[in-house]
């Protein structure tokens, strides 16, 4: 069986820098894969150009059989391959709830019609409800996300991505700025995405996040991969030692 | 000596709304304090009260040995005038002018004319050398914090304030940025008051400790004691949370 | 940030100049100071000039210090908003205050020398040339200023990030005050050059610079000041050299109004200048640009509706004629209003085209019914079809660019549809154009009546039912799906393309409702005034009322309503008898002010206010409890802390 997401030879360069230099890689039917590297190794510009956010990104994407190269972010969100932000990235105007609709449904070009004639719309949508539930957030439907605290406002951006029923979630940086606690709460919520068909590929700096949660990681430095392979292995490796984890591997 | 900043019984927070309370604090010369605490516990609430971007909600607060008294108006002025005298704030978001040079953006650092002073600080980050025609926006993560503290070295600032400068970054980057903060408060005599979410990171370069608990003190000492009572650190920091290492 | 009333204080500058140069005197232009001083009795090129060159970089820091200084963290429509009132104000004072002058046929002698040269077969006065090579000099200069020194450098700096500049101790007021003093100078002696060149200096046309001017600067993407002075350059040449194309060919139709390709060139510029520079979506580091006020969720609209329409109603019927035009004014500038609040409020699109739009349905609804006989459910039906494809047109840059830059090419295509359109002979040139009286099933829904100066509540009520629909569906819409994605795109485009909405497509269809919205009350209008002109759709009616629409709050169906209350003409002005503070320029004036105070009042509009203070005391409340919750767990924990 093919993977569901086959990464040849991705490549974006910016003014005559390579930013993401020949990168392939693949991630299994819920498989979890992370994605690791120093700063400015181009983690965040392989999940923009991934998401379709880099139009100029060239290489061979294959998504759940599909070859999904120039199509627009939109368009690989509604196949199932979404997307969650470093800063999170909110609809702070809507609810928390709403925000989880906007990304659970679907329109046409006519529902605009459709909506401006159907007097008070109430949505119950079950996928909502199910990302709530699944993300912990199921008493804040209703609050916005400014009222949220950080980890609370970070969890509700998985919220958002898991309410679309999607294949394949790309994380960036979900522990950012949690604390210890949040951050193994957080581990636990990954981990359990397999179980629901979800795949997972993670760019994080907790270390200790990626080494626990993912089965199977790739080091990115300077925008190529250095390193592929189980957690104790790439821990392991001189290569990686060397240009991510300087002396902190003694420890 | 006076100390270069002392909060006495300080309240601070957003839209009259306090969520610090009663915070007494004093960072000296040459010192390098540490204020940890956990998400929401008011450690950045408490710099932007400190340089001004926030008004003081109650308490005393001294800067640079000018008392501060001007309430909720007029904290803009606060801050010019507190940037002047010494008081260098490195935000959050590091507000670098993105559209500008590494190279103009130290210069802005600056006094009026003051190359030496660019130069020393550019000496503190070799790197920062090759990159000063590059825009900042073009800096990758560690690149700009480097240069968010060159620019604050710029300004031969008397009292530093860094706000939580391992953001984002990777532990190798933090690792070669703390020792060159401890450097600045040893070789220059300036006061530092560090934000700080990784604490052996903090713990390694601090003399003294503050952790905030809820907008509250919850511990206070010097960092070598803190370094050998980790537990007790831990209890209060992480809460009822199983340590993980 | 883009101010529209550059050109006007330029305007009024020049004019002051031409004034002081024949009396000796200057006006000032501020209510309430006396109207002249005596300067010198005979005041050479010299004195005049610098003099006037004094006044305008005074009236730039004044300006500053008394209205953008409040707005520095305001929304950016709220900076719109006030640019706006402050252009109303300088038209309203040149009218008042040069009442007779001689500015409009200038006999002075030009500043620059005369003389001409010959350049391929074509005569070029000299002036021409060294006003170009001034423009380029300040230029350079400029750019020199703003590369290398540390005013220059700490200015860029203070656009991108004031916070950045404050805790590095520049002062950004400052730096704003010294900004605003050297391009409100630049602004007036720059008019007063090209006024002494081209010997005309007329109040309406000379503030439309503005379009041009930001055309140019467009081009160099607000920033570089060497590109915009030659697209300037380029924009000014072009325009003359299509006007010599038009008079000497004769195959263009006859239709096409004098003047009218020179005036849509800017809009024509504008529109590939964003093709070539913008993106589909933001960038990372992009700064998100215009913060606009909450669009709260719309609750009790069915009671609101029924009482606010019966209320109407029984003001149609019982109250007198007068009353009944003043209501019909407010619904349909409610309407138009309806369709910002969609585009603007709802999609976060600012666009200046919306009496564009209104005016195109309207002219052709009359055009269908008068040279195509079809009678009146259609004729109105395709002509709102039509301006709903215009709308997607001009929506077409709102694929690619955003925010401000926007507004600009919207401000544009307005300009172009008044000039190309409006004012053709085809639509009855500037006489107007027929519109026929609308009847259903026999019922006649014309406004006046046959035979006196009343006006009929058949009409009005007409109007009311159409108004109540689009209001009732334009709040559907808020609480839809499709609702809930235009406040998406609005609050994050990134997020949103990220959670699978389709972004331009998305904008687009917002652009479609909303130019139909406008069209139905460009419609209505019509029948209304029962005549088009030109004058029906001006640029700057469709300004004060996107002001109104902000002020009244932009992004709720209610801000519509407030607006078309507070609409000229319409319910308020009808309450205050009609006449507030005498002749109609001082109105002007005192209502350019108005909107300038509300704007530094009320940042978020008039609902957006009332709002947030509600919600600001349920958090007090709310944080209250939750501390001393807080305090109570600590304290049972350990009563030793306490």
């Amino acid at each position: 069986m093919s993977p569901l997401l086959e990464v040849t030879d991705l490549m974006v360069s910016y003014g005559g820098l390579n930013a993401v230099d020949l990168v392939s890689f693949s991630v299994e039917e819920a498989g979890i894969v992370g994605l690791i590297g120093p700063n400015g190794a181009g983690k965040t510009t392989c999940i923009d150009a991934l998401s379709g956010f880099i139009p100029h990104a060239t290489g061979r994407v294959r998504f759940a059989g599909e070859n999904i190269e120039g199509w627009p972010a939109h368009r690989r969100a509604e196949h199932g391959l979404v997307r969650t932000f470093q800063s999170v990235e909110m609809f702070d105007d809507l609810t928390v709830r709403e925000n989880l609709i906007v990304a659970a449904t679907t329109t046409r070009w006519w529902s605009v019609f459709i909506d401006a004639c159907r007097p008070s719309y109430r949505v119950r949508n079950i996928d909502v409800e199910w990302a709530l539930e699944a993300t912990g957030l199921g008493g804040e439907g209703e609050r916005y996300p400014t009222e949220l605290g950080h980890g609370q406002r970070r969890l509700a951006g998985l919220a958002r991505v898991l309410a679309s029923r999607p294949r394949l979630v790309l994380l960036d940086e979900p522990a950012a700025g949690l604390d210890s606690a949040e951050s193994v709460a957080l581990a636990s919520r990954l981990r359990s995405l397999p179980d629901l068909g979800i795949a997972v590929l993670l760019v994080d700096h907790d270390m200790g996040l990626v080494l626990d949660v993912c089965e199977q990681i790739h080091v990115l430095d300077l925008g190529r991969v250095i390193a592929s392979g189980p957690p104790r292995e790439v821990r392991t490796n001189p290569d990686v030692v060397e240009a991510y984890l300087g002396s902190e591997a003694d420890e | 000596m006076n100390p270069l900043l002392s909060l006495s019984g300080v309240d601070a927070g957003y839209d009259g709304v306090p969520v610090v309370y009663d915070l007494d604090l004093t960072v000296g010369e040459g010192e390098v304090v540490a204020l940890l605490g956990s998400n929401g516990a008011g450690k950045t609430t408490t710099l932007l009260t400190i340089s001004g971007l926030l008004p003081r909600l109650g308490g005393e607060l001294t800067v640079l040995g000018a008392g501060v008294s001007d309430g909720r108006h007029r904290t803009e002025r606060r801050t010019l005038d507190l940037a002047r005298r010494g008081l260098a704030h490195v935000p959050e978001d590091r507000a670098l002018f993105f559209e500008l040079t590494a190279g103009e953006n130290l210069r802005l650092g600056a006094q009026r004319g003051d190359d030496e002073a660019v130069e020393t600080a550019l000496e503190s980050f070799p790197r920062l050398h090759e990159l000063s025609h590059r825009n900042a926006g073009l800096l990758s993560g560690g690149e700009q914090q480097m240069l968010a503290l060159a620019r604050a070295l710029a300004g031969r600032p008397r009292l530093l304030l860094i706000d939580e400068m391992s953001l984002g970054l990777a532990p190798i980057v933090v690792e070669q940025l703390l020792p060159t903060v401890r450097a600045i408060a040893d070789d220059t005599g300036a006061g530092v008051l560090l934000v700080e979410q990784q604490v052996p990171a903090a713990l390694a370069i601090a003399d003294r400790v503050y952790v905030l608990r809820r907008g509250r003190v919850a511990i206070e000492g010097n960092a070598s004691d803190l370094r050998r009572r980790r537990d007790l650190l831990e209890a209060s920091y992480l809460g009822d949370i199983d340590e993980d290492k | 940030m883009v101010n529209f009333a550059h050109a006007a204080l330029g305007m009024y500058v020049a004019f002051a100049y031409f004034e002081l140069r024949q009396t000796g005197e200057l006006v000032l232009p501020i209510i309430g100071l006396p109207d002249r001083v005596s300067i010198v009795d005979a005041p050479t090129i010299e004195t005049a000039l610098i003099t006037c060159a004094l006044l305008s970089a005074v009236l730039g820091l004044v300006i500053y210090f008394c209205v953008f200084k409040w707005l520095r963290t305001a929304p950016a429509l709220a900076r719109v908003v006030a640019s706006l009132g402050l252009l109303l104000y300088f038209e309203a004072i040149v009218e008042l205050r040069f009442t007779e002058t001689s500015a409009t046929q200038l006999s002075l002698g030009s500043i620059l020398p005369e003389g001409s040269s010959e350049w391929f077969g074509v005569s070029v006065p000299n002036n021409r040339f060294m006003l170009a090579g001034l423009a380029l000099l300040v230029a350079l200069v400029l750019r020199a200023v703003f590369r290398h020194t540390r005013f220059g450098l700490a200015t860029r700096a203070a656009a991108e990030n004031e916070k950045g500049v404050l805790l590095l101790g520049h002062s950004p007021d400052r730096l704003a005050a010294i900004n605003w003093m050297v391009a409100s100078l630049l602004a007036g002696v720059s008019v007063i050059l090209i006024a002494s060149v081209t010997k005309q200096l007329d109040p309406l046309a000379t503030s439309l610079l503005v379009v041009p001017a930001l055309a140019a600067a467009l081009f160099g993407g607000l920033r570089s000041f060497v590109v915009t002075a030659l697209a300037g350059l380029g924009i000014g040449m072009a325009q003359s050299a299509i006007l010599n194309f038009t008079t000497q060919t004769d195959w263009i139709p006859s239709w096409i109004p004098q003047g009218g390709f020179q005036q849509a060139l800017p809009f024509l510029l504008i529109v590939i200048a964003l093709t070539v520079r913008g993106e589909t979506l933001p960038g990372r580091s992009t700064i998100p640009e215009s913060r606009l006020p909450n669009s709260p969720h719309p609750r009790f609209v069915g009671m609101t509706t029924l009482i606010l329409s019966g209320a109407t109603l029984i003001g149609l019927l019982t109250l007198d004629s007068q009353w009944r035009l003043a209501i019909v004014v407010s619904m349909i500038a409610a309407l138009i209003a309806l369709s910002s609040v969609v585009l603007t409020g709802y999609v976060g699109q600012i666009s200046l085209a919306q009496f564009a739009f209104a005016g195109v349905a309207g002219f052709a609804t009359a055009k269908l019914a008068v040279d195509a006989g079809i009678p009146f459910p259609w004729a109105p039906i395709i002509a709102v079809a039509m301006t709903t494809g215009l709308g997607l047109l001009v929506g077409l840059p709102a694929v690619r660019v955003r925010g401000m830059t926007l507004a600009v090419a919207t401000l544009g295509a307005a300009v172009a549809i008044e000039e190309l359109l409006f004012k053709s002979s085809a639509l009855g040139g500037l006489e107007g154009q027929r519109v026929p009286r609308p009847r259903l099933f026999g019922i006649d829904l014309g406004f006046s009546a046959i035979g006196s100066d009343n006006f009929r509540p058949a009409f009005g009520i007409f109007v009311l039912v159409v108004l109540v629909a689009v209001f009732l569906a334009v709040a559907n819409l808020r609480r839809s799906p499709t609702g809930l994605r235009w406040l998406a795109v609005r609050a994050n485009e990134r997020a949103a393309a990220a959670s699978g909405i389709n972004v331009p497509a998305t904008k687009l269809s917002a652009f479609a409702v909303s130019s139909m919205i406008a069209g139905i009350g460009g419609v209505l209008l019509g029948y209304q005034l029962e005549k088009l002109a030109p004058a029906s759709f001006t640029v700057f009616a469709a300004l004060a009322l996107l002001a109104l629409a902000y002020l009244g709050g932009i992004a709720s169906t209610s801000g519509a309503v407030i607006a078309g209350i507070l609409v000229s003409g319409g319910i308020v002005t009808q309450l205050s008898g009609g006449d507030i503070g005498g002749s109609p320029d001082r109105q002007f004036a005192i209502s350019g002010l108005a909107l300038i105070a509300m704007a530094i009042l009320y940042p978020d509009g008039i609902s957006g206010a009332a709002r947030r203070a509600l919600a600001r005391r349920r958090r007090l409340r709310q944080l209250v409890s939750n501390n001393a919750d807080a305090d109570a767990r600590a304290a049972d924990r350990s009563p030793a802390d306490s």
